[in-house]
C-alpha cells in the first residue's frame, strides 16, 4: 500500500510548480517582431557530435545514441559518417539557399575537426557549445561542482576558436536543475532545451536571467526518421505544416520555425534532394526570415527593451 | 489478484436491444481533450518512476508543458471554428494552476469531468479511503471552480485498483471512460448506485498514434476518418459512439493541428451526426436504454 504521503501536494496553487520562469501562453506577453518583412523566423540548427564508442547511456539513452552491445562499430561509424560526409552535402544545400545556421558543437567535434569549425565561421555560421559529447550527459544525478567543470571545460575548447559563445543546447535536451544557472554564470545568454514553447521568453536563475529558445524535438530529424521510423517524405510534409501553420499565426505574432537537422541523418544520399525540395519551399519568396539563434535572442533582448543585447559578431 | 474485470457481462454486438441517438442521429460524436499537469517532482509512483529521465526530466517536462502554453489554444481555435463542445479531462490541479485555461473552457460551456489530480500522481496500491480521498478531491475542486456537477471520470494514466469503479458513484460519477471494452455505451456493474461506460479509444488516440508510434499527421487523420465512416455507416442498424481524444501537447503542436481541422471538417459534411458531451451521452443512455440493457445483462457479479 501507499502512503498517505502520496496524497499530500506540497506545489499545488497558483502557477507552475517551480521559480524558473512564468506561466505565459504566447498570446497574453507582449507582441514580438522580426526585424524583416515576414513574421516567421526560420532557425536551422545543425548538431555536430560525436557518440563515443565506450559511451554508457546512463543514467539514460538520449534519443539518436548508440544502441548496441560494446563495440557497436556500426552505430559509431553510422554517426560518424556525419562529420566525414553527411555535413558537405549539407552545407552545399544550405549554402545554395543562402542558410546561415547555428551549429550545436560537441566540443570533442572542435577538437577534432577545427577545420570544420572555422569554415562554419567563414560562412558566418553561429556556433552553439553544446556539452563534451554525447555521453556526457546533464542531468539530476551530477555534482553541481562537476557539472559546471563539464560547462566550462566544453567552453574552454569552443571559446578560443570561436570567439563569443551566447547560446547552448545540452545533449539530448537534459539538464539538472542547476545547469541553467551554470550556464548564465559561464557567459551563456540562450538555451535551447525546454521544448515547450514556440517563442523565447526569460528564465530566472540566481546568475540572472537565461533566454530559453524554441528547439523543436517533435520536428528533429532524429526523432521523426529515427525514433518513428518515418519516410524523409513524410518528414517534409510535417515541416511543412508547421510552416504553413506559422504562415498563418504570423500575421498576429512572431513565431519561429527551429528544426534540427543532423548530418548523419538527414546527409544521407536518398534523403538530401527531399530536403533540398523542403528548403527550397520554405524560402521561397522571402516566406521566412532566415536567423540564427543569436539573431533571434538579439531581437527579442532588445524588444524587451534589456540594455545588455549582445553584439553583433 | 483478478482473472478478469467482471465489470460488464459479455453481450455481443447483434443481440442487443437498437440504439437511436436524438433526432434520429445514428451516431454521437464527443471530442475529449486530455488538459493534464505533469509535476517537475513528484514522488516515485508506486509502479515505476513518473518520469523516464533523472529529475527534472527537462525534456518529457516541457513537452507536456506545450500543451499548456500553446498547444491547448490551437485546439480552442479549431473547436470554435467547427462550432464544437469538448468535454475536457482535467486534472483537478489544473484549476489552481493554470486557472486561465479552466476559465477558457468554462467561457464555450465545455464539460468538465474529473481525470484525478495530477496526471503523475497515479491511483495503484491505494486502499479503499486512498482511493475516495482522490476522487472526492478531484471532484469537488472541479465543482468549486465551475459551479456545475462533475459527472465523468477517466483515471490518471488510466491508473486503478481492484475495487475502484465500486466507488466511482459515491462522488456523483455516472460515466467513466477507463475501458474500451465497447462502441456504445454500456452499464458497469457496481456495488451500489449505478455507473456507465462511454466509449473512449486507445487505439486512436493521438498519444498512441502519434506521440509514441509517431504516424504522420496526415495518417492519425486517416484513421480517424475510416473509423468515423464505418461507425456511421453501422450505427444506421443502432446508434455508435465515436470520440476524438487529444492531448493538447500532441496535436496541438503547429505540424498536426491541421490533421484535427480536416478530421472535424470530415464529420461536419456528415448528415445523422449528434456532436455531444459526455453528459449528454449519459443522460441519454440512461433515460432512454439503461433500463433495457440491465434486463437484457442481468448481472455480471452474484
Amino acid at each position: 500500500m501507499i502512503g498517505d504521503e502520496y496524497l499530500r501536494y506540497a506545489k499545488r496553487g497558483r502557477g507552475l510548480d517551480h521559480d524558473w520562469f512564468s506561466y505565459q501562453p504566447p498570446a497574453m506577453r507582449p507582441r514580438l517582431r522580426w526585424p524583416a518583412s515576414t513574421q516567421v523566423a526560420l532557425w536551422i540548427t545543425v548538431p555536430l557530435e560525436v557518440f563515443p564508442l565506450s559511451g554508457s547511456n546512463a543514467p539514460f539513452r538520449p534519443t539518436g545514441a548508440l544502441d548496441r552491445p560494446y563495440p557497436d562499430f556500426w552505430g559509431y561509424a553510422a554517426r560518424d559518417y556525419g562529420l566525414r560526409v553527411g555535413i558537405f552535402r549539407l552545407l552545399k544545400a544550405l549554402d545554395r539557399y543562402g542558410i546561415c545556421a547555428t551549429a550545436a558543437v560537441n566540443a570533442e567535434v572542435a577538437r577534432r575537426a577545427p577545420d570544420l569549425i572555422k569554415s562554419l565561421l567563414m560562412r558566418d555560421w553561429e556556433i552553439m557549445g553544446s556539452g563534451i559529447n554525447m555521453a556526457t550527459l546533464h542531468h539530476g544525478g551530477l555534482d553541481k561542482a562537476d557539472e559546471a567543470q563539464q560547462i566550462s571545460q566544453a567552453l574552454d575548447v569552443l571559446r578560443p576558436m570561436c570567439g563569443d559563445i551566447v547560446g547552448w543546447h545540452s545533449p539530448g535536451h537534459s539538464q539538472s536543475a542547476h545547469t541553467m544557472e551554470l550556464l548564465a554564470g559561464q557567459g551563456i545568454r540562450y538555451v535551447a532545451d525546454w521544448v515547450n514553447d514556440d517563442l523565447p521568453y526569460d528564465f530566472h536563475t540566481a546568475n540572472g536571467d537565461v533566454v530559453a529558445m524554441p528547439l523543436s524535438y517533435e520536428l528533429a530529424d532524429r526523432t521523426v526518421l529515427l525514433e518513428h521510423d518515418r519516410t524523409i517524405d513524410e518528414y517534409t510534409a510535417m515541416v511543412t505544416a508547421a510552416a504553413r501553420r506559422f504562415q498563418l499565426e504570423a500575421s498576429n505574432e512572431a513565431r519561429i520555425l527551429s528544426i534540427s537537422v543532423s548530418p548523419w541523418i538527414i546527409g544521407y544520399p536518398h534523403r538530401i534532394a527531399a530536403f533540398e525540395q523542403l528548403l527550397e519551399d520554405l524560402v521561397m519568396d522571402g516566406r521566412v526570415w532566415i536567423a540564427r539563434g543569436r539573431d533571434i535572442f538579439q531581437s527579442y533582448q532588445s524588444q524587451m527593451s534589456k540594455s545588455d543585447s549582445v553584439a553583433e559578431a | 489478484m483478478l482473472r478478469e474485470p467482471s465489470r460488464y457481462p459479455h453481450v455481443p454486438y447483434p443481440s442487443r436491444p437498437r440504439l437511436v441517438w436524438p433526432n434520429g442521429a445514428r451516431i454521437a460524436v464527443w471530442v475529449v481533450p486530455n488538459i493534464e499537469f505533469y509535476e517537475l517532482d513528484p514522488p516515485t509512483g508506486p509502479v515505476r518512476p513518473a518520469w523516464l529521465r533523472p529529475t527534472p526530466d527537462v525534456l518529457g517536462y516541457s513537452l507536456r508543458d506545450y500543451g499548456n502554453r500553446a498547444g491547448i489554444w490551437r485546439i480552442f481555435e479549431a473547436l470554435d471554428r467547427h462550432g464544437i463542445r469538448a468535454s475536457v479531462s482535467l486534472n483537478a490541479a489544473v484549476c489552481e494552476h493554470l486557472p486561465e485555461i479552466v476559465q477558457a473552457c468554462l467561457d464555450r460551456d465545455w464539460e468538465l469531468f474529473a481525470h484525478g489530480i495530477y496526471n503523475t500522481r497515479w491511483i495503484y496500491g491505494m486502499s479503499p479511503n486512498q482511493v475516495r480521498e482522490v476522487i472526492k478531491d478531484s471532484v469537488e475542486t472541479i465543482r468549486a471552480f465551475s459551479g456545475k456537477p462533475v459527472r465523468g471520470w477517466l483515471s490518471p494514466a488510466v491508473s486503478s485498483t481492484e475495487d475502484f469503479f465500486d466507488l466511482l458513484p459515491e462522488f456523483g460519477i455516472d460515466y467513466t471512460i477507463d475501458m474500451v471494452h465497447d462502441d456504445q455505451p454500456t452499464p458497469i456493474c457496481v456495488k451500489s448506485g449505478r455507473l456507465i461506460s462511454i466509449p473512449y479509444s486507445s487505439e486512436t488516440n493521438d498519444i498512441r498514434v502519434m506521440g509514441m508510434r509517431g504516424y504522420s499527421p496526415a495518417d492519425w487523420a486517416k484513421m480517424l476518418k475510416a473509423a468515423f465512416d464505418r461507425l456511421h455507416e453501422e450505427g444506421e442498424e443502432s446508434g455508435t459512439v465515436f470520440c476524438i481524444p487529444l492531448h493538447p501537447y500532441i496535436v496541438g503542436q503547429p505540424h498536426r493541428i491541421a490533421a484535427l481541422e480536416d478530421v472535424l471538417g470530415h464529420i461536419k459534411s456528415r448528415d445523422g451526426v449528434w456532436f455531444a458531451t459526455g453528459s449528454e451521452i449519459a443522460d441519454c443512455y440512461y433515460e432512454t436504454f439503461y433500463a433495457a440493457a440491465m434486463s437484457t445483462a442481468g448481472s455480471v457479479r452474484s
